[in-house]
């Protein structure tokens, strides 16, 4: 410890030589010693002082070179300052004294130490305190979080901090400056925000930002690449079809615009997908079967478009895990209900109204359920002329609910719940018989199911994946007309599926599991025989009547076993097979298929199918009395060849070319014209089916999207051995969809769907003659069909969006037939068929639409 | 599909643009009703005879040209336009009386079945034994001076066994009340105004093996409209309207048929209304 000091020098005297110098009487000192080099003295650590300020007097013999011989101390103030003090005084250097003469001389000099207590060292200014800006980032409207956006805190060109932000869209900032900086948040695919920020130094702020979606990059279709087991599968996300004309926003409306797909007269409900009749194709939600996709007439889907997540469509060559059915299949795919909020929608349309609900119950469990409802019947009876015979006890209305839960009790592992069901009903009353005196009284239908759904997905090791689902159900189906006839049809309906994934080795995966269904089924009906396929209409009146009520219950197991094999990276090879057991006709059947893709490009790929496809008859077909119970299963056999390739600005192109046997098809059976006895219905039936489609997909600057789908295809039936080939109900040879949306800004957005398509074959009567009995004229059709004008049609929507913080308002005007083409959709004759028209179809139709999404 | 269905039913009925005359309006040759005696065949007497009578109305300058009638003992049905399963079984038929045709049907029957077998066609029901009943077909074709030619079947039941007893018999027009009165065709003339209405009455009995709820009555006219095509339940109300007429249109010409709809059949007419035009 060093102390600071003052020395003084005084009370000079001579040493030694002095008295010689007296002697002489010249010897005066002339010049006292002159402190050259000044010696702390030096202090223990942490020596206290007596006082802020000490002082020691210390007597030094300062010889002639100047160096200190001794010190004594004078005045002291005490250990351990007193011996540093004279330790010091020994280390003092001094110019030496001298006289007059200039001769050095030894000198006793007095010496004053004058220590002061040093100060304790000043602490550091503390630092300046930080400005702390916390905040989340949301979409507009959607409230979603925006995740991985960049958030900047800077002051002129110095970046303060930087941040990005999580999932949840949250970021935090700490950050020293003054007390203005300037806050950037720089998302991808959202509207950039700078904003100016006050904060003095060790404040905390807390902030939310809205930003506006830019872009509509993920807004496509898309085809799986993943795991792809058909030769053509469409993958629809729900957020693609919000605004393409025609469909109201409804996801699942949109399949009709897809290729291999024939368009419905009246824009009905049926599924033609490549040529098959409409029941050989399936519906599933989440890979079990759903009764019905759409309300009657086609109007809206029975699953509402609010919980999809994406529609896989494939119209031919599909998978293992898909069977009884020799067309194509439509899985819906539903997603889970909101995690991160309480969300929910309202719309409003001519055709119906509904809302949705949806968001987190805690952090393993959300909940979500909407409902939709019909308004027809509000407005349909103003439409129906004064001098119609008919009226409506209960105008066309139907609804539909779904309910949805989805709980995770570990990361790899999801349970799902849904319970979903659909109503169609109509009761009409004919005040007069028509030309046809069956057709009177009330015309009744009622259309129903409620279904719940469980499953449950877990990844068991990261090679070995299972999921599970139960559905079980009540189905009704109910026509009636008048007193004379009505068809009722209920079914109470258990099914399981299940599927093992296993990836066995990197270039081998397995897939093993079961679809097995349960039906207990009732038919009642006193009526003629079910329409079938290739009939020609004859008046109710003019043909026998069956009756029946009958119980059966039908049982369906099955099992399947695919493999993905990889011998090269470019290649995979899907060989599968697939095990059914119908039990209403007591016959098994095995399915083989196989699918095969070759990467030639990282823009091209290729993919080739064949594969076997067996279907039961249907139920009237195969119950006894009605029924034959030793039809066998109906056939197809599939083969396709498609490829993928992909375009510079932002096309894409698909072609798909397909050629379907069909044999085993059920037939009524001609024998029973001279053997009642005989059964209704044969498997003598055959078909061929063959076509390619197209698909041109663009997407252009997030501004202009959509695609263009051409099908060319044939079908073609014959009803019996040696008959003559005629063509299917709903061949179309030509099928053309362009549709595309123009994002114009500021809310703005224009759709355009233009449809050109082959009209329908039909038969054509050439004359008729009278039942007397039943005061019908019962038509003579001719042998060869002829085909209705082709059909074409616009469709243009225009949607303006506002886009509020936490919520969308979008209003829409979709106007369907957009220049009034009167579209011939059948042909009407007069009572004894002498005379005919086309009937049209439906007029232009403006549809106003409201929605709110929050 | 059932839903479809009766979409496809009410759609044309909704529709306002088919703009077709009405089955009621004779505007041609039309047979009204083939009338069989008895209403269903019974094989298990083969020397039954059944008649069958053809009411015809013809427009009131036009002739028959040509009455022609077959018989197919084994019809394909409407879905088969009543053509008959082996043309060979066809039997051409003449009349014993204008447009009235008799025939024992069961050896025509008989025969028609040998011709099956041989060509090694199956004719049967359960158990080898033959069907129970069957439908047979005739055919009356009506060619005129006027006109397209008229052709109506009457697809008579035919019974191998437990044919009904007491056999069927046909409904009966009871009462007719054409404006109030109680019509008859011979003694009552009426008189209309153009666009005036004529209110009908009718009271059916059903025939035995029917009843009431089978019955339902067509209406004719040879100008004019009604306001129901038909009306059911035996008891028929319904208006007759002179509107829509023709320029030369005087009169009109009122039919009533009663069916039961299993070839029960029963016809009134025609009845002679006066038309007073208004002036032009």
């Amino acid at each position: 410890m060093r102390a600071a000091l003052a020395a003084i020098v005084s009370n000079l005297a001579l040493l030694g030589a002095s008295p010689a110098l007296a002697d002489e009487g010249t010897p005066t000192l002339f010049e006292p010693p002159e402190l050259e080099q000044m010696v702390e003295p030096v202090l223990p650590e942490g020596a206290l002082y007596p006082a802020p300020e000490i002082e020691l007097v210390v007597e030094l013999d300062v010889t002639r070179t100047g160096t200190v011989a001794a010190a004594r101390l004078i005045s002291g103030v005490g250990h351990p300052f007193d011996d540093a003090a004279v330790e010091a005084g020994t280390r003092l250097r001094f110019r030496p004294g001298r006289l007059s003469d200039g001769t050095a001389v030894p000198v006793r000099v007095t010496f004053r130490f004058r220590m002061f207590e040093p100060k304790a060292p000043e602490p550091p200014p503390p630092p300046p305190e930080p400005l702390t800006i916390r905040g989340e980032i949301l979409e507009k409207g959607t409230r979603r979080p925006v995740p991985y956006a960049t958030v900047m805190a800077r002051e002129a060109r110095l970046i303060l901090a930087e941040a990005v932000t999580d999932e949840r869209g949250r970021f935090e900032l700490s950050f020293v400056s003054s007390a203005t900086v300037t806050l950037e948040l720089l998302p991808s695919g959202h509207e950039a925000l700078s904003e100016t920020v006050r904060g003095e130094p060790g404040a905390q702020l807390e902030r939310r930002y809205y930003l506006a979606r830019t872009g509509r990059s993920y807004e496509t279709i898309v085809r799986g690449q993943l795991e792809r087991r058909e030769v053509n599968k469409e993958v629809i996300r729900a957020d693609v079809v919000a605004k393409v004309p025609g469909t109201q926003g409804d996801t699942l409306k949109v399949i009709q615009n897809l290729p291999g797909v024939a368009r419905p007269s009246f824009g009905g409900a049926p599924l033609v997908l490549r040529g098959s009749a409409p029941g050989d194709s399936r519906f599933f939600l989440e890979g079990q079967e759903i009764p019905g996709l759409y309300h009657f007439g086609g109007l809206r889907s029975t699953f509402n478009s609010a919980f999809l997540e994406a529609v896989e469509f494939v119209p031919g060559n599909f998978g293992p895990e898909f069977g009884r059915a020799t067309g194509g299949i439509v899985d819906v795919r539903t997603r889970d209900p909101a995690t991160d909020a309480f969300r929910g929608s309202v719309d409003l349309n001519l055709y119906d109204a509904g809302f949705s609900l949806e968001g987190p119950v805690s952090e393993k469990l959300s909940l979500g359920g909407s409902f939709h409802r019909s308004w027809i019947d509000a407005f349909l009876p103003a439409f129906i002329p004064d001098d119609s015979n008919l009226s409506f006890d209960t105008a066309p209305r139907f609804y539909d609910y779904q309910i949805l839960a989805t709980w995770r009790p570990e990361e790899k592992h999801k349970l799902k719940a849904i319970y979903y069901g659909s109503l169609d009903r109509l009761e009409a009353l004919f005040d007069d018989p028509a030309d046809d005196p069956s057709v009177r009284g009330t015309l009744s239908t009622r259309v129903m199911f409620h279904n719940l759904y469980l499953s449950s997905e877990a990844e068991l090791s990261d090679r070995l994946k299972q999921s599970t689902s139960v559905q079980t159900g009540y189905q009704e189906l109910r026509f009636a007309l008048g007193p004379d006839f009505f068809f009722d049809l209920n079914v109470f309906r258990v099914a399981l599926r299940s599927v093992w994934d296993f990836d066995a080795h990197e270039k081998l995966s397995v897939r093993l599991g079961t679809d097995t269904r349960l039906q207990f089924v009732n038919i009642a009906l006193s009526s003629p025989t079910p329409p079938k396929e290739g009939d020609t209409p004859v008046p109710l009146s003019s043909v026998d009547i069956l009756s029946v009520d009958e119980n059966a219950t039908v049982t369906e197991p099955s099992v399947f076993l695919s493999l993905v094999y990889r011998p090269i990276e470019a290649l995979s090879l899907l060989p599968s097979v697939r095990l059914d057991y119908y039990s209403a006709i007591e016959k098994a059947t095995v399915d083989p298929r196989f699918l095969a893709e070759l990467r030639i490009h990282e823009t091209s790929t290729l993919r080739a199918g064949l594969g076997l496809y067996q279907q039961p008859p249907q139920p009237d077909e195969s119950a006894e009395p009605t029924g034959n119970p030793d039809l066998n299963a109906e056939r197809s056999v599939q083969a396709s060849l498609g490829m993928e390739q992909k375009l510079p600005w932002g096309l894409s192109l698909g072609l798909t070319g397909f050629y379907k046997w069909l044999d085993e098809l059920v037939v009524r059976n001609p024998a029973l014209a001279t053997n009642p006895s005989a059964p209704l219905y044969t498997n003598e039936g055959t078909g061929r089916i063959l076509g390619l489609e197209a698909l041109l997909r663009f997407e252009l600057d997030d501004v202009l999207s959509g695609w263009v789908a051409y099908t060319f295809q044939r079908s073609f039936r014959t009803d019996a051995p040696g008959a003559e080939e005629r063509v299917f109900d709903f061949d179309q040879p030509h099928i053309l969809t362009a549709l595309g949306t123009w994002n114009i800004g500021a809310g703005w957005s224009l759709g355009v769907r233009w449809r050109l398509v082959s009209g329908n074959p039909y038969a054509p009567v050439t004359g008729s003659i009278y039942d007397a009995f039943t005061d019908v004229y019962v038509p003579v059709f001719a042998r060869e069909r002829s085909r209705l004008p082709s059909f074409h049609q616009l469709d243009v929507r225009l949607d303006k969006t506002w886009t509020f913080d936490t919520w969308k308002l979008n209003l829409y005007l979709d106007v369907q037939n957009a220049y009034n083409r009167e579209n011939p959709e059948g042909v009407s004759y007069s009572y004894d068929y002498s005379q005919s028209q086309f009937i049209s179809g439906l007029p232009v139709l403006p549809i106003f639409g409201i929605r709110g999404d929050w | 599909m059932r839903f479809v269905l009766a979409l496809l039913v009410v759609a044309p009925l909704v529709s306002c643009a088919m703009d077709f005359d009405p089955p009621s309006l004779l505007d041609e040759p039309r047979i009204l009703a083939l009338i069989p005696d008895p209403i269903e065949i019974d094989l298990s007497d083969p020397t039954a005879d059944i008649e069958i009578l053809s009411v015809v109305h013809l427009p009131s300058t036009a002739t028959v040209t040509s009455s022609r009638w077959s018989f197919c003992p084994i019809s394909t049905g409407a879905r088969g336009a009543f053509t008959c399963v082996l043309p060979a079984c066809q039997i051409e038929l003449d009349e014993i009386a204008p447009g009235l045709v008799r025939v024992a049907p069961a050896t025509l029957a008989a025969e028609c079945q040998e011709r099956l077998r041989s060509s090694g066609i199956e004719f049967e029901g359960e158990a080898g034994m033959p069907p129970e009943s069957f439908e047979t077909s005739f055919r009356h074709r009506v060619e005129t001076s006027e006109g397209a030619p008229a052709e109506a079947v009457a697809r008579v039941r035919a019974f191998t066994r437990n044919a009904p007893s007491p056999a069927r018999t046909h409904p009966r027009i009871s009462q007719i009340r054409l404006g109030g009165m109680v019509a008859d065709s011979l003694a009552t003339e009426l008189r209309v105004v153009e666009n005036a209405e004529l209110n009908i009455e009718l009271e059916v009995e059903a025939g035995t093996g029917s009843t009431e709820e089978d019955l339902y009555v067509s209406y004719y006219a040879t100008a004019g409209r009604f306001f129901r095509l038909r009306t059911d339940r035996g008891a028929g109300t319904n208006t007759w309207t002179a509107e829509e007429l023709g320029a030369g249109d005087q009169a009109a010409e009122l039919y009533f048929v009663a069916r039961d709809g299993r070839g029960g059949q029963a016809v009134a007419g025609p009845y002679h209304v006066e038309i007073l035009r208004s002036a032009p």
